[in-house]
């Protein structure tokens, strides 16, 4: 079991976002949004103006034609949508998408891009915000991600009680670390200074609460679990969490919307790849 | 199982698949792989000098062959449902997983 002392721990070693994501979502909040400016910062960082360019002109943002420098992605897109970007591609690059300890990072980030357009197409379906959706989605598994970076060893035991036990993993973390990465992961996020939307629904998605009334908990929740279905990279386990009946009502959703749905995930889920290049 | 052939891109029929990502000279990623390619997609690659590019070719599967990829999809998604089985939506969940993935083999 992990002391609160090694969870906080755990959070301030986790990776922060890049220096000039930073700087870019506090330019990208200031109501007096100076563009020149803003272009400026985040060419000071060419992998991530490189990987903001390569998300704006990929079909992830569903962008008719391409754009070739960052004031013509800024003007296509709008401020939202490249804060959105700028977010992504800062969350990415915390988490290269690579081998990580004892989970797969490229596989698991895969599958958040899965479920980030999965929530958007979900949202879109019921009317909720669907940019904001997207983000929620991407950075769902984010406390995974940290569990894995900065408690590895504890990690690796929380694999093992697992593959034992063939449980989900969630509930080894529960077992074994006595907290599960979506608190993990709240607690990151609003390190990070996200909205309290997006850190709710990264600690509740798995499990959304009887009375939740934020529904990107709900649309998270479901996208994650028809990625998973969808074999859509890996969340980490073999096996499929329950649906909770509660979120599919609240969203008024059925089986059958979902089942309308899976062609445009499975393009969509495709072209999101772009998201990780 | 699906192979990839390399074609010139005026021969590219529209509704192919791309086989591999598409990058530029930066390495950047133009398009990515399994997209599905429609007219205005293959006018733009071709009004971007694109000479040739790596498309899914399909093959013939013998009737044992996809009765045998038909039970491995099967297997997988049920092996992913083994402690949900007494749920109802789930089962409802599993049946439309099951005939979208099955759709492309039967």
């Amino acid at each position: 079991m992990l002391t609160q002392e090694e969870i906080k721990q755990a959070i301030i070693k986790a990776p922060s976002l890049p220096v000039v994501v930073i700087k870019a979502l506090e330019l990208l909040n200031n109501d007096d949004l100076n563009m020149s400016l803003l272009r400026k910062t985040i060419e000071t960082d060419p992998v991530i103006a490189g990987r903001i360019l390569s998300v704006a002109n990929s079909s992830f943002y569903g962008m008719k034609f391409k754009v070739g420098n960052l004031n013509e992605a800024f003007m296509v897109l709008g401020i939202h949508t490249t804060r959105n970007i700028v977010l992504a591609a800062g969350a990415v690059g915390a988490f290269p998408p690579k081998t990580g300890h004892n989970l797969d990072l490229t596989s698991l980030w895969q599958h958040a891009a899965g479920t980030a357009v999965t929530s958007k197409i979900l949202a879109k379906h019921t009317g909720h915000d669907a940019e904001t959706a997207l983000i929620a989605g991407l950075l769902h598994n984010i406390g995974r991600m940290t569990l894995d970076a900065c408690l590895t060893n504890e990690y690796n035991k929380v694999i093992q009680y697992r593959d034992s036990e063939d449980c989900l993993l969630l509930e080894a973390e529960k077992v074994v670390l006595g907290v599960d990465h979506g608190s993990i992961g709240s607690l990151l996020v609003e390190r990070w200074q996200l909205p309290d939307e997006i850190v709710e629904t990264v600690k509740n998605f798995s499990q959304p609460n009887v009375k939740n009334k934020n529904p990107l908990v709900d649309l998270v929740h479901v996208a994650n679990i028809v990625c998973r279905g969808l074999e859509i990279g890996d969340a980490g386990d073999s096996l499929i969490p329950p649906l909770e009946p509660l979120s599919m009502q609240r969203l008024g959703l059925s089986i059958t919307d979902i089942e309308n749905c899976l062609v445009e995930i499975d393009e969509a889920a495709t072209a999101s790849a772009a998201l990780l290049t | 199982m699906n192979t990839s052939k390399e074609i010139s891109i005026d021969q590219v029929a529209v509704g192919a698949i791309l086989a591999t990502d598409l990058k530029d000279s930066n390495d950047s990623l133009i398009l990515p792989a399994s997209i599905v390619l429609s007219q205005a997609i293959l006018d733009k690659l071709k009004a971007r000098g694109e000479q040739s590019i790596c498309i899914v070719v399909e093959e013939n599967y013998s009737n044992e062959q996809r009765e045998a990829l038909r039970q491995q999809i099967e297997e997988q998604l049920l092996s992913r449902f083994r402690k949900s089985n007494d749920q109802p939506l789930m089962q409802e969940l599993k049946q439309i997983l099951l005939s979208h993935r099955l759709k492309d083999v039967l």
